[in-house]
């Protein structure tokens, strides 16, 4: 922390006159907490301060002493105390388990892996379109194609083109279908040669 | 580039009390993979962890992966719930290790040379899910108001990778996300306070510093095709329900390690010695 600049309110600040200047309870509280206020305004020449840091008793709110420390004309700023009931996400609740099979979860993923939240609606398209139980290529035709219902959002963009399926702007089958058929291939080859992409990502790089 | 490696046994011996420290070796095997690519490539790396951990390493014998050794990592479970912050270790580690630097969990793994230069780099962004990411008033927490300037529409990222270029910034989101995890009242469930701490402020720090930000892999399309990164994620725990899944990864390391390290062979033995000395691991 000896040669580190501090955070202020959106500031970089270099000595005690920053912190005083820009002071932002929730930042300088950060810093204690984390424990480098004290050695930080040892290091730039702060030293009573610094003792006056350490000087602050474990188990208590700081931020009214910290307000004393670092802006003795300023008024007080009350600090807005959260304290709200846990609520615990659904999928947390259950018990639901996580399987290996092609055919898993994606609800459960979320409690194993994290976030695998965010990527459910790739694998709702890879599923799909893997096996072929919701999105059944041969049950749209021509006339009666509808756009909202293939859910474009679900496709990543970049390596998936949706004007590339348009020739002159009207809509081409079998464009649509050879390029479906080709990009479904090539996901299909990419995970059943590493069943456990399925989880996490690059593992058959290993 | 200097990067590290973290293991903190705390949340282990939170949930484990009384119990032999233990790591499943799919994981051995990944990290050993993730510290030689990462050398091989991007420079050095070191380990950081707590005196169990370093029994730990030392027992299996895989200390000669990392450049460096580093256990001084302590973790006041008084302060920090460490079931609740199963992952804290990580931003205790950050707050020591200079920057600029590379923080790498030990199931990711970087087979290619990367570039730095003044952005943040994180592994990807992760969408704002209600149930990973719920509104902050859901949390409950003690004498704690949250970093005001946030924007809260910012989407997560997600820190298995996680590079560090200024260390005032460094600083600054270490020490917020240990006063979250310090202000949490103990016994919350054990994702939704973690990834805040970990890998939602983050990037509403950063946006509030006008620090800026990039990450490795885009967010919608981390299942398709690539050749640069390995991260296990959920896949340690699908080998943990499938021997058969589990036993082929293990394989496919032996594999590599074989391939592309030949002078690190000899861990092999001694991963399968420690484990077949120890049937209950």
């Amino acid at each position: 922390m000896k040669n580190c600049c501090l955070w202020i309110n959106g500031k970089k600040v270099k000595d005690i006159n920053g912190i005083k200047e820009n002071f932002n309870i929730s930042d300088v509280r950060g810093y204690f907490y984390g424990g480098r206020l004290a050695d930080w305004l040892s290091a730039h020449d702060a030293e009573k301060e610094a003792e006056l840091v350490r000087m602050i008793p474990t188990g208590i709110n700081p931020d009214k002493i910290l307000q004393e420390i670092f802006c003795e004309k300023k008024k007080a700023v009350p600090a807005v105390i959260y304290h709200r009931q846990t609520v615990k996400p659904d999928f947390i609740k259950g018990s639901s388990s996580f399987t290996a099979d092609s055919s898993f979860n994606i609800g459960s993923h979320k409690a194993v892996a994290g976030s695998f939240g965010s990527y459910s609606h790739q694998w709702e398209f890879a599923i799909s379109s893997f096996l072929v139980t919701s999105f059944k290529m041969g049950s749209f035709s021509y006339g009666s194609f509808n756009l909202s219902s293939f859910n474009f959002g679900s496709f990543a963009l970049g390596s998936f083109s949706v004007s590339a399926l348009f020739k002159n702007g009207s809509f081409n089958y079998d464009d649509f279908a050879n390029a479906q058929r080709i990009r479904d291939k090539a996901l299909l080859s990419y995970f059943t040669s590493e069943p456990l992409n399925k989880y996490g990502y690059g593992i058959h790089l290993i | 580039m200097n990067a590290f490696h973290i293991f903190c046994s705390s949340p282990f011996f939170a949930k484990n009390k009384g119990k032999e420290l233990i790591i499943d070796k799919t994981e051995v095997y990944c990290t050993v993979l993730s510290a030689l690519s990462w050398r091989e490539k991007n420079g050095s790396i070191a380990m950081i962890t707590d005196k169990e951990g370093e029994n730990l390493f030392t027992n299996i014998g895989i200390t000669d992966i990392w450049d460096s050794f580093d256990s001084s990592l302590s973790f006041d479970s008084e302060e920090i719930d460490p079931i609740m912050f199963w992952a804290g270790g990580k931003l205790l580690a950050l707050q020591k290790f200079s920057a600029p630097c590379v923080m790498i969990d030990t199931d990711f793994i970087v087979w290619n040379k990367l570039t730095f230069d003044k952005k943040l780099i994180a592994a990807h962004e992760e969408y704002l899910n209600p149930s990973v990411y719920p509104d902050i008033n859901t949390f409950d927490m003690v004498d704690y108001t949250f970093p005001d300037g946030l924007d809260y529409t910012l989407p997560a990222l997600n820190t298995a990778f996680l590079y560090m270029p200024d260390e005032d910034f460094k600083q600054y989101y270490t020490s917020q996300a240990v006063t979250f995890m310090k202000k949490a009242k103990r016994g919350g469930d054990y994702l939704t306070y973690m990834v805040f701490a970990e890998q939602r402020l983050l990037p509403m720090l950063a946006k509030k510093c006008g620090i800026e930000y990039t990450t490795l892999l885009d967010k919608d399309a981390l299942f398709l095709p690539q050749n640069s990164y390995t991260h296990l994620w959920g896949a340690k725990q699908a080998m943990r329900d499938d021997k058969t899944e589990r036993e082929r990864f293990l394989n496919s390391c032996r594999e590599r390690i074989v391939r592309s390290y030949p002078d690190y062979s000899y861990l092999i033995d001694r991963i399968e010695d420690f484990y077949g000395n120890n049937s209950g691991r």
